[in-house]
This record gives structure tokens, sequence and C-alpha cells, in this order.
């Protein structure tokens, strides 16, 4: 069966918090992480990263330090989770919860066997 | 060989961050424009190498990655909105409005003066309120239509356009107060009616610098990937 492609437009404010409360990251590791735990079944340009990024740093729930310690090529952007930002998750994931569960009520829970 | 491929990549990653360049750079400092083309530029060598290693070569690796990096002019006019702050720059275009209506004022006066004088040179004796006024209305309608014609004088014609009108306006009232035997304070019209001109102008652009500030900060509390 081939994999969803599935797109994340709306939730990738939130999908960046989550992916920064376990570690800070840059935007090329973000991306990475967010195929990875999806295992490649979220697709979205890694380009909308950035003006998520740049929403999240202006909102406070993360914050931008420039890396210089790079032994090879330029410095990276390394982002974390404010505690500002740890509260937004908290809220973004209940909401997301809520939805999710909502959701489920009206397709009526995993797929009946020999259907997929 | 292999020189000549990444050279080709590096071609086309740089003008695919020139495409995004070219959007920062209206609305962001060129430090921030810099920063911000650093970072893509790493993640975009960062897609590259992790294809190449998959075995493409450099140039299609990096034709892959901006492919599914997106399309260069949405990326960098999203992080033109984002990444400019609005409220300085809508405070100075508010600041802008009002120096443009009390400059409106000034204009409406200097229109009168400057009639005031050729009409005594020419004729001996300063023209009557209402004769100025109207030639002052006529001048400021025929600029308005020049710079409305003149793309670099546009934002300027609403300006033209309100002096002639309420020139035009001025006129009406001198005739009413002459009318009702007022003639006599004219003078007192003129005072009164530069005032209003001003702060019904500043009120204006004051108003419309709120509704823009208002518009700038819900655009900015909304995700630009929701919108």
């Amino acid at each position: 069966m081939s994999k969803p492609n599935l797109q994340i437009s709306g939730n990738l404010l939130g999908l960046v918090l989550a992916v920064l409360e376990d570690a800070p990251m840059h935007g090329y590791g973000i991306a990475r992480e967010i195929e990875k735990r999806s295992a490649d079944a979220l697709s979205f340009g890694e380009g909308a990263l950035y003006p998520a990024l740049r929403t999240l740093e202006k909102n406070g729930h993360i914050e931008g330090v420039w890396d210089t310690s790079v032994e090879k090529g330029p410095a990276r952007k390394v982002y974390r989770l404010t505690a500002e930002g740890t509260k937004e998750l908290a809220r973004v994931r209940e909401a997301w919860y809520e939805y999710s569960r909502s959701i489920d009520k009206v397709m009526g829970g995993l797929p009946k066997a020999g259907m997929a | 060989m292999s020189n000549l491929h990444q050279l080709k990549a590096s071609e086309a990653r740089e003008a695919y961050l020139l495409k995004v360049t070219r959007r920062l750079q209206t609305r962001l400092s060129p430090l921030a424009a810099y920063e911000e083309v650093g970072e893509l530029r790493e993640h975009l060598d960062a897609m590259a190498a992790a294809y190449e290693e998959l075995g493409m070569a450099p140039e299609t690796a990096m034709c892959s990655a901006i492919a599914k990096f997106g399309p260069a002019e949405k990326i960098g006019g999203e992080l033109a909105k984002v990444g400019s702050a609005p409220q300085p720059g809508i405070a100075m275009r508010a600041t802008l409005f009002l120096g443009l209506f009390a400059g409106q004022t000034l204009f409406a006066a200097a229109l009168i003066a400057v009639f005031d004088t050729i009409h005594t040179a020419t004729f001996g004796g300063a023209a009557t309120f209402d004769v100025e006024c109207v030639i002052g209305a006529v001048i400021a309608l025929v600029v308005s239509t020049v710079s409305w014609n003149c793309p670099r004088l546009r934002p300027l014609t609403a300006g033209f356009l309100w002096v002639g009108v309420h020139l035009t306006v001025m006129t009406y009232i001198y005739w009413w107060m002459v009318s009702v035997g007022l003639g006599s304070h004219v003078p007192f019209l003129v005072v009164a009616h530069s005032i209003m001109i001003f702060l019904l102008g500043s009120a204006g652009s004051f108003l419309a610098g709120r509704i823009r500030i208002l518009l700038a900060w819900k655009a900015s509390n909304t995700s630009p990937l929701a919108r």
C-alpha cells in the first residue's frame, strides 16, 4: 500500500513546537524530524518552515540563536522552545486532540479489515 | 567534470535565492534579508547533500532540493510579511500623511497668495476672495490630473483633490457670508478654513493609520501558512 501524502498547512506551527520540545534544532533538522516522526507521510514545501519559524519567534514561542561553533561551513541558527512556547504547545495539543477525537467520531475509528 | 556540476548546482541555488531576496528587499533590512537568505542557503545545501548521498549528480540534487523547498516568490513574500515590523512602518506612514495634509494647507494658502500677487501686479488691486479660491481650486484640480497620470506623483493625487474640493467649498461659504452680510469676516473664514482643512486631514489620516495598524496586527497574528 502506498504511503498517504498528507498536507500539513495550518498545523506546521504546532508541529514545529512539538519537535522543538525535545531538543533545540536548526531549520533543516526540524524538517527531517517532522519527516522521521511521520514516517514520511507528512509532506510540505520545506521553505514554508521559515515563515513559520519567524511567526513563532515573533510571538515569543521560540528563540533562535546563531551557533558559531560549527566547524565546517557557516554559522547555523538554532531554535529552542521558550516558556511561552511550552504553554502554547500544551494549548495546541489540547486543541488538536479535541479536533482529532471529533473527526474519529465521524470517521468511525480504525479502518475495517480488508478495506486497506 | 564534478566541479562543473557543482558550479551549475551553485548557480541554480543562487538564482533561486535571488528570487527570494527580491521579495525580502522590499520589507526587510539588508542585514535581516542577508541572514534569512543565509539560512535558506544552508538548508538547501544540506538537502542537496542528502540527495547526493543517494547517488544523484550535484546539479540534479540541487534541483530536487529546490523543487522540494517550494516556490521562491511565495516563500520570499511570506518571509517579508512575517519579518517586517508593522508598527514603526505604519507610524511612519501616518506621520507622512499628517505632514502631507499640513503641506496641502500651505499649498492652498500658497495658491491664493501667488494668484493675489499676480492679480495685484496685473490689475493693481487684490482679487476678491471667491475669485482667488476658484482659481486655486482649478489649479489644484489640474495638478491632481497631472499627478494621477504621473506614476511617481500618483500617491499625491488625493491630496491635490482634497485642496481643490475645499477651495471650492470655501468659495460657496464666502458667497453665503457675503449674502448674509458677513463679508467683512472673510479673514476669519480663511483662518478657520485652513485650520479645518488641517484638522480634518489629520483626523482622516490618523484614522487611516489606526485601521492599517489593526489590519497589520491581524495579519501578523495569523499563520502565514493558514492564509
